[in-house]
């Protein structure tokens, strides 16, 4: 899914590039017409695994990841004033250990995309994700995130933001206030704390 | 001996803290002074024209509130009103004198916004922004109360409210507009005499007077080059011309006198605020629309002076009850046909500082 | 108040200026032809009784036989305003000369109007799609595009 460099980037004109990405937005469109299957299955209870040391050393990594999760901003429209609300100082995202929203993919951990994706876009949504580092997980914010939602029939609009990434966590609401952002935000904090290290 | 450089293109892309959005800028660098800039939009572009014409016309008044999302009760209200005259319906008195008490709160809570993400791209990093929305929480308190929601309102409709203010409305309203004023003269005071936010801003980014006019600039942008160009006097809808207020004009066109008729715009909301609530009459609020609303074959353009500059709408009806062609005037889009003139010659933090003055909201641009 | 202009007078005085030119001038709009947009255009910035120096509005609308362009004009110095419209009948390959020379703030409309019409605007200096990407099939807000595509 990369641009295609035959010619180095200096020597190409800007309406090349216009061109060759136009292409590879065309091409992510057929491409991506199913959905992720979500990861669901930290629903159903589990054994735990055998032996005390795993289980102490898993306890520790979850703890830790559990109370700093760094978010990466990718707001895209009015879903993302609500989520700025919720990190201002009425509904406090710092006490989670979440302040700061960082620029960079690759030093978050979490990627709450809020607002509604449109195919122009939806390239460089895949690549920012694929930028992360592993652990990382995603919030689907709004219900244009869950299904397109008012915007559902729309030609240039993704219906739902699975069929771009594994989504983890889905938000309803339109926007959904900050309490139902923060519920959604523990949801994924009881996610971390039943992971496992040994099986991913 | 001469050094051989060549232009960088730098790319400022979709994903960014200071972009207000999605947009993407494509800059031509000379060392760090720009020579050139393309913008490149279309990544919020959600096809609302088009749907529009597939439903009817009350079931358009939501996505009117997601155009200018920090702005959405003047959004409505350009709608509405471009319906109305379509159809001639009348709105009664009293819900004239709240249409005019929702719009000022909408003007001043916009303003708010528009400001805290200005100095956040200034370097504050952060801390004024957290007071904006802290005065701003008040505001939307008093919207939640009346619609039920916090963002996208979707209370006017056709010929006035369906539900009228709750009792709550008009005491915190009053207990508010005692202590706004304080926290604006509060602000001024601590930022326009800052040394660092004056450096940065007067004489940067100028706009001159009739390069304002000729690229369809609206709004604070318009009055900070020097025009009196106010639609709410020169051009009155709804009952403004019953109230007394002054307009705000500068006279340089640089990003400080953006930032600056923008608490003078404030000051005056809050002015039009109290001379509203003193007058405010009973009776009822909505007037006679019928149920299933299918307009005369025609076409109007109204417009209204938002918080952004002039909304306007270009409504063409076939005799349905869907519009023919729905037509969205966007103030942020034109405001930004003059961005190259405006930042050619300076340097990559003046982008943003200039940018960001400007004040625009994706939602809107892209539609 | 902005008043509307005298859509008669209007017509009469640019009659005078450049004659041989079809304007019509009944109801609420001023109906030119297409080639001579431009010519009409400069005039009605340049006369000193009219001097329409704001371009509110710039838009397209799709009509079974032709595509409309709709300007919205007004006047800061007189505090005035004015339509006027042309047709495209053409619907194959619609083009038409570009404003932007006489107004800046029509580069980013017509822009527009190419990318969901099809228009072709001559003259301008950078026309390509605004909104959708390059590689897009089709014209969206035309009527005969079906959404969901």
């Amino acid at each position: 899914m990369e641009l295609n460099f035959e010619k180095p980037l200096s020597l190409l004109t800007l309406d090349e590039i216009d061109q060759q990405e136009g292409g590879v937005i065309q091409s992510f469109r057929t491409g991506h017409t199913s959905p992720y299957p979500d990861p669901a299955d930290w629903l159903n209870g589990e054994e735990p695994p055998p032996g005390v040391f795993i289980t102490s050393v898993e306890k520790v990594l979850n703890w830790s990841r559990h109370y700093s999760l760094w978010p990466v901003m990718f707001g895209l429209a009015c879903c993302a004033i609500e989520m700025m609300c919720m990190a201002a100082s009425r509904w406090d995202l710092a006490r989670f250990g979440m302040d700061i929203f960082r620029a960079s993919p690759r030093q978050a951990d979490l990627m709450i995309v809020a607002g509604t994706l449109t195919w122009k876009m939806a390239p460089w949504l895949k690549r920012i994700y694929d930028q992360m580092p592993e652990p990382k997980w995603v919030l689907a914010m709004g219900a244009c995130g869950t299904s397109g939602g008012l915007f559902r029939d729309s030609y240039s609009v993704v219906p739902g933001f699975n069929l771009v990434v594994p989504v983890d966590v889905y938000v309803p609401g339109c926007p959904p206030r900050p309490e139902a952002l923060m519920r959604a935000i523990m949801d994924i904090h009881e996610k971390i704390d039943k992971t496992r290290i040994l099986k991913r | 001996m001469a050094i051989k450089t060549e232009n960088f293109i730098l790319n400022i892309g979709p994903q960014h803290p200071s972009t207000h959005g999605v947009f993407r800028l494509r800059i031509v660098l000379d060392g760090e002074v720009i020579t050139d800039l393309e913008p490149v939009f279309g990544y919020l572009h959600r096809g609302i024209e088009k749907l529009a014409e597939g439903r009817t016309y009350l079931q358009d008044i939501p996505f009117t509130d997601r155009l200018d999302y920090l702005g959405s009760m003047t959004n409505n209200h350009a709608y509405v009103m471009a319906v109305e005259k379509l159809a001639g319906i009348t709105v009664p008195e009293r819900a004239e004198y709240i249409r005019v008490i929702l719009d000022e709160l909408q003007r001043i809570a916009s303003h708010l916004a528009g400001l805290g993400f200005f100095l956040n791209d200034l370097g504050a990093l952060q801390t004024p922004l957290l007071y904006m929305f802290r005065e701003r929480e008040k505001i939307v308190e008093l919207f939640d109360m009346c619609s039920g929601q916090r963002l996208n309102y979707n209370y006017y409709r056709f010929g006035g409210f369906v539900q009228d203010l709750p009792e709550e409305f008009l005491p915190a309203l009053k207990i508010l507009l005692d202590t706004l004023p304080g926290f604006i003269d509060e602000y001024e005071q601590l930022i326009s005499t800052n040394e660092i936010v004056l450096i940065r801003t007067k004489g940067v980014g100028v706009l001159k007077r009739d390069l304002a006019i000729n690229s369809s600039a609206a709004g604070p942008v318009l009055r900070a080059s020097g025009i009196n160009w106010d639609i709410r006097r020169n051009d009155p809808y709804s009952i403004y011309n019953r109230f007394e207020f002054d307009i705000p004009i500068a006279k340089n066109g640089d990003t400080y006198d953006r930032y600056m008729i923008r608490i003078l715009e404030m000051r005056q909301s809050v002015r039009i605020l109290r001379q509203a609530v003193k007058d405010l009459p009973e009776g009822e609020i909505m007037g006679k629309a019928p149920k299933l609303l299918k307009p005369p074959a025609g076409e109007v353009y109204s417009r209204i002076e938002g918080p952004k500059g002039e909304l306007g709408f270009y409504l063409v009806s076939d005799g349905t009850d869907k519009p023919y062609r729905w037509r969205v005037r966007p103030p942020c889009l034109l405001n930004l046909s003059a961005l190259k003139d405006m930042v050619v010659g300076w340097k990559v933090a003046d982008l943003m500082a200039i940018f960001g003055s400007i004040d625009i909201v994706m939602g809107e641009v892209d539609r | 108040m902005t008043a509307v202009l005298d859509y008669p007078q209007l017509k009469a005085a640019l009659s005078k200026e450049l004659p041989g030119i079809e304007i019509q001038a009944d109801g609420s709009f001023l109906l030119v032809s297409p080639e001579d947009m431009h010519k009409v255009c400069e005039r009605l910035t340049s006369l000193p009784s009219i001097q329409m120096d704001y371009l509110t509005n710039l838009t397209a609308a799709d009509y079974s036989e032709y595509i409309e362009i709709i300007f919205h004009l007004n006047s800061i110095t007189h505090n005035t305003s004015a339509t006027v419209k042309t047709r495209l009948t053409d619907k194959k390959n619609p083009k038409m000369a570009s404003v932007v020379d006489i107004w800046r703030g029509a580069e980013l409309q017509e822009r527009e109007i190419y990318d969901l019409f099809g228009v072709f605007f001559e003259n301008h200096i950078g026309l390509k799609r605004i909104f959708l990407w390059e590689g897009f099939e089709g014209y969206p807000l035309r009527k005969d595009f079906v959404n969901g595509h």
